[in-house]
C-alpha cells in the first residue's frame, strides 16, 4: 500500500485513533502491527523476509556486546553484514549478476539461466542499510544493543520510512519510538501539514511532470534534442518532487505519533556545485555512505589523489548500484563521482587562490556553478530512466546529432519547460523564505486558509490516478 | 459579563476555539461548499435532460438520477450511442436524438428522447448504463453502435474496469450494484475506486474535482500538464478522425455482447441495435459485426442495419454525420420505432 491510496487513509486513521486511545504499554506493539501490516499488504511473504532481517542484526548486535574477543566481535560483525548483503543480494542482484556473467562468459555460459523469478521486496535496500547500521554502531560501540526484540523490529519496520525511507540511525530513532508520547497539538497540525504538503508535490507536480515528460523521454526519435534536454531538466525534477514527497508524507505521518525523521532534502536544486548537491540531495542516503563506506576506506585522508579518487568512485559506484539491478545505475553513480572527484581536485588545488577571488564567490559564478550541476544532472538523469545502456546510448546519441538540433522545441516541451522555470524559481526563494515554516508561523485563520488552499490544489489540480513512487523499487 | 461566570467561560472557550486552526479549517470548508453546490445544481438546472447529455467525463451521476423515468401515458425512448449519438461538432438542436423527438411529437405521441449516448465508450460505460436503464421505463431503447466496445481487447476485458465517463458513481447506488454483481462490478472493484464511488456521493464536489483542470486545459500552453482531462468529448488524435480505412476489429467477446444486450433487453423489451451509419471508407464487412448480428438474431431482438444509409457527402469524419446526416439519421430512425 502507498501513501497516496485509500487502503494507507484507513490504516492511518486506525492507528492514530487507537495509538492516542492506548496506554503507552500498547502504543509500541499497535506501531509494530500495523507496520506489517503495512509491509504484507504487498505481499505476505515480505514480513518474513523483514522478520528474519531483524532478527539477524538483533542477534548479531546482541551477540557483539556480549563478546570480549576483538577477533570474535569482528567475526560475528561480518557474518551478519555478509548475511544481511546476501539477502539483499539474493533478491535484487542475482538476475543482474546473472546476466553479468553469461555476457562475460559468452557461450559457455550458456547453461546459466537468463533470470530466475524473484520478486523484489519493496524497500529493501533501505530497510537492510538502516538495520545494518545498528550492528556495526553496536561494534564500534557508539550504541548499546536494544534488549528488546519487539522495540528493535519496530525500529526496522516502522511504516512511515519503511519502504523509501529516510534512512534513520538507531541513536536517534530508537529513543523516540520507546519514550512516552505526549499529545502535543503543534506537533500533530506540523504532522498534517507536512502530508498535505506531500500530497501537492506528488499529485499536483510530480505526477504531472511525469505525465508531460516520460512520454518525451521515452520516444527520443521523435524529438529534437532541445527537447529531449528539458524532459531530462523535467524527469531530473520530477524524481526531486517525487521522492521529496514521499518522505514530506512520512516525517508528516511520523509526526502524527510523536516522532520526528530525518530531513532528506535541503533544496538540492539550488546546488551550485555537485558536492553541494549530495549534502542537500537524498541526505540520509549520503550520510549512510559516508559514515559506513566512505570514511571507512580513508575518505579524503589519504594524501595520494588516486587513493581519493578510487575511494570516491567506489563510494557513488555503490550509491548507484543500490539504487538498482542494471548497469545504468552504476554509470550514473559513476558519473557522479567522476564530477565530484573532478570538483574536489579543482577545489584542493586551488583553494587558496578560490577562496580570495571575488569573482569566484560572485552572483554570476554561483549562477554559472548552478546551470552547469543541473546541466550534468540533465545528463546523468538519462542513465537513471533508462532501461539498460542500448537505450541511453541511443538517446546521447540522439542528442549529440547536429539534424535534432534544427528541430524546435516541441508545444509540449515548452510548456513544461515553462512550469519548469517555474518551479525552480519557487524553489530557489523557498530556502530563504520557506512556504512551509512561513505558514507554520501564521495566526490560525491564516494558518487555515493556507491548508484549505493546498487541499484545493490537491483535490482540485491533483491526478485522479497517483503514479508509483519512484524510490519505491529500491 | 461576570468575572468566573457564565459568560466569562463560554466566551473563554470561544476564544479557544478561534484559536484552533481545525476549528477555522473546518468553517472555511463548510463555507466553500455552498457556492461549489450551487454552482453543481446550477449546471444540472441548464442540462435538458431528454437531449443532450453531459458528455464526456464528468456529472453522468446527476444526470441520470435526474433524468426521470416514463410518465403514465408518455412514451420513452433511449438512445445509448457513441460520439455520433452524442452529436460530435453538431449544436444541440441539431442532432439526431432532437429531431427523432420533434418527428415523434409531429405524429402526435406524447413521445421524449433520453440521450444516453457516451462518447468514445468502454464496455463499462455501457454496463451501468444499461443496468439504470431499468429504472426509466424506456419503450424502447435504441442502441446504435459498431461493435468496438464489445471486442476484444479494445475493453471488455472483464479483468480491469475501464471507464471513458465517470458513470462509475452510479455504483453508489446499491439496487445498480445488485444487478450488475454477475459482471463483478458489485465486489471487483478496487479499494480506490470503491472509495472514490463513496466519497463522490458522500461529498459532490469530489465528483466535479476535473473541472479546474479541464477549464486550465483549454489554454493550449497548459494542455500538455492536464493530457486526460480536456473538458471536449474528443480524446483520440484528430487523425482518427479523418477518412482512413477502417481499423480492422478484434474478435467480438461474445460473453460481452450477450451480457449488454440482456441488460438491455431486461430493461425494454423494444430494443432495437441499429448498426451505426459510417462513410464509405469505414464500411464493410466485419467478422464482428456478423458475430453481433448473430446474437441479435438468436436473441430475437431487431436489427436495423443504417451503416451504408447515409449519403458520403453527409458525414463530416469517417464516423460522424452533418447536421442533415443527423437530420436523415434521425427520419430513419423514425420509421424503425413501432
Amino acid at each position: 500500500m502507498t501513501f497516496v491510496s485509500f487502503e494507507f487513509g484507513v490504516l492511518l486513521t486506525l492507528t492514530f485513533t487507537l495509538f492516542w486511545s492506548l496506554p503507552h504499554k500498547g502504543r509500541a506493539p499497535l506501531l509494530l502491527a500495523a507496520s506489517y501490516i503495512f509491509y504484507a499488504y504487498w505481499n505476505p511473504w515480505y514480513a518474513g523476509l523483514i522478520f528474519l532481517s531483524t532478527g539477524i542484526d538483533f542477534l548479531a548486535a546482541h551477540y557483539i556486546s556480549l563478546q570480549k574477543s576483538e577477533s570474535r566481535r569482528r567475526w560475528i560483525l561480518w557474518t551478519c553484514v555478509a548475511a544481511n548483503l546476501t539477502l539483499l543480494g539474493y533478491f535484487k542482484y542475482t538476475n543482474f549478476g546473472l546476466s553479468a556473467l553469461r555476457a562475460i562468459l559468452g557461450e559457455s555460459g550458456a547453461f546459466l539461466p537468463s533470470a530466475l523469478d524473484i520478486l523484489l521486496p519493496v524497500g529493501i535496500s533501505f530497510y537492510t542499510f538502516q538495520s545494518m547500521a545498528y550492528t556495526i554502531d553496536v561494534y564500534h560501540g557508539r550504541i548499546k544493543p536494544e534488549p528488546s526484540f519487539a522495540a528493535f523490529a519496530l525500529f526496522v519496520s516502522y511504516f512511515p520510512q519503511l519502504v523509501a525511507g529516510p534512512i534513520e540511525r538507531a541513536s536517534d530513532l530508537l529513543p523516540q519510538l520507546q519514550r512516552r508520547a505526549v499529545w502535543n497539538e503543534p506537533m500533530f497540525e506540523e504532522g498534517l501539514r507536512l502530508l498535505l504538503w506531500g500530497f501537492a508535490k506528488k499529485l499536483v507536480i510530480a505526477d504531472r511532470l511525469g505525465a508531460v515528460f516520460f512520454p518525451v523521454f521515452q520516444n527520443p526519435a521523435a524529438h529534437g534534442a532541445p527537447d529531449l534536454i528539458v524532459a531530462s531538466l523535467g524527469l531530473f525534477t520530477m524524481l526531486y518532487f517525487d521522492f521529496s514527497s514521499y518522505t514530506d508524507m512520512a516525517r508528516g505521518t511520523s509526526c502524527l505519533f510523536g516522532v520526528r525523521l530525518s530531513e532528506n532534502f535541503r533544496f538540492p536544486m539550488t546546488a551550485t556545485s555537485i558536492a553541494e548537491f549530495w549534502r542537500r540531495w537524498h541526505i540520509t542516503l549520503s550520510n549512510w555512505v559516508r559514515d559506513y563506506v566512505f570514511i571507512p576506506l580513508g575518505g579524503l585522508r589519504a594524501r595520494n589523489p588516486w587513493l581519493r579518487f578510487r575511494t570516491i568512485m567506489i563510494t557513488m559506484g555503490l550509491i548507484g548500484l543500490w539504487h538498482g539491478a542494471n548497469w545504468t545505475f552504476v554509470i550514473w553513480g559513476l558519473s557522479n563521482g567522476l564530477l565530484l572527484a573532478l570538483h574536489l581536485a579543482v577545489q584542493t588545488r586551488f583553494q587558496a587562490r578560490l577562496k580570495k577571488s571575488r569573482w569566484w564567490n560572485s552572483p554570476p559564478a554561483a549562477f554559472m556553478g548552478w546551470a552547469f550541476t543541473m546541466g550534468c544532472h540533465a545528463f546523468s538523469v538519462i542513465w537513471f530512466f533508462s532501461p539498460n545502456i542500448a537505450s541511453a546510448l541511443n538517446h546521447l546519441d540522439r542528442i549529440a546529432t547536429f539534424s535534432a538540433w534544427q528541430q524546435a522545441l516541441d508545444p509540449v516541451t515548452t510548456s513544461g519547460g515553462l512550469l519548469l522555470v517555474a518551479l525552480w524559481i519557487v524553489h530557489a526563494l523557498g530556502e530563504r523564505f520557506s512556504i512551509l515554516e512561513s505558514l507554520g508561523r501564521l495566526a490560525a485563520p491564516a494558518r487555515a486558509a493556507g491548508y484549505l488552499l493546498i487541499f484545493a490544489a490537491i483535490v482540485g489540480l491533483g491526478t485522479a490516478r497517483s503514479a508509483t513512487f519512484v524510490y519505491f523499487q529500491f | 459579563l461576570k468575572p468566573g461566570g457564565e459568560n466569562s467561560r463560554l466566551s473563554g472557550v470561544l476564544r479557544t476555539l478561534f484559536q484552533r486552526v481545525w476549528v477555522w479549517f473546518l468553517a472555511g470548508f463548510i463555507f466553500l461548499q455552498v457556492p461549489l453546490w450551487l454552482g453543481i445544481r446550477h449546471w444540472q438546472e441548464s442540462l435538458s435532460h431528454e437531449i443532450r447529455n453531459p458528455g464526456h467525463r464528468r456529472g453522468w451521476y446527476e444526470f441520470v438520477r435526474a433524468t426521470p423515468a416514463a410518465h403514465p401515458g408518455e412514451e420513452v425512448i433511449l438512445l445509448l450511442s457513441n460520439s455520433q449519438g452524442y452529436g460530435f461538432e453538431i449544436p444541440d438542436r441539431h442532432i439526431y436524438a432532437n429531431w427523432l423527438q420533434t418527428n415523434l411529437r409531429v405524429q402526435e405521441r406524447n413521445a421524449r428522447v433520453v440521450n444516453w449516448s457516451v462518447p468514445g465508450p468502454t464496455y463499462f460505460d455501457f454496463l451501468v448504463l444499461a443496468a439504470a436503464a431499468r429504472d426509466l421505463k424506456a419503450d424502447h431503447i435504441l442502441f446504435v453502435l459498431t461493435p468496438g466496445p464489445l471486442c476484444e481487447p479494445t475493453h471488455p476485458s472483464l479483468e480491469g474496469h475501464h471507464w471513458t465517463s465517470d458513470v462509475h458513481y452510479l455504483l453508489h447506488d446499491r439496487t445498480l450494484r445488485q444487478r450488475l454483481a454477475a459482471d463483478g462490478l458489485s465486489h471487483r472493484l478496487s479499494a480506490g475506486i470503491w472509495a472514490d464511488i463513496h466519497l463522490g456521493a458522500l461529498w459532490p464536489v469530489w465528483r466535479w474535482r476535473a473541472w479546474i483542470p479541464s477549464q486550465l486545459a483549454k489554454t493550449r500552453a497548459l494542455r500538455p500538464l492536464f493530457p486526460m482531462e480536456k473538458d471536449s468529448a474528443w480524446i483520440a488524435p484528430p487523425t482518427y478522425y479523418g477518412r482512413q480505412r477502417k481499423p480492422p476489429l478484434a474478435p467480438l467477446n461474445e460473453a460481452a455482447a450477450r451480457r449488454l444486450l440482456a441488460l438491455l433487453h431486461e430493461a425494454s423489451p423494444g430494443l432495437i441495435v441499429v448498426d451505426m451509419p459510417l462513410a464509405e471508407s469505414w464500411r464493410g464487412p466485419d467478422p464482428a459485426q456478423h458475430q453481433l448480428r448473430g446474437i441479435t438474431r438468436e436473441l430475437s431482438i431487431p436489427h436495423l442495419n443504417l451503416e451504408a444509409s447515409i449519403a458520403e457527402s453527409h458525414f463530416i469524419t469517417a464516423t460522424h454525420l452533418d447536421a442533415r446526416g443527423h437530420l436523415e439519421m434521425a427520419r430513419l430512425l423514425t420509421g424503425a420505432i413501432p
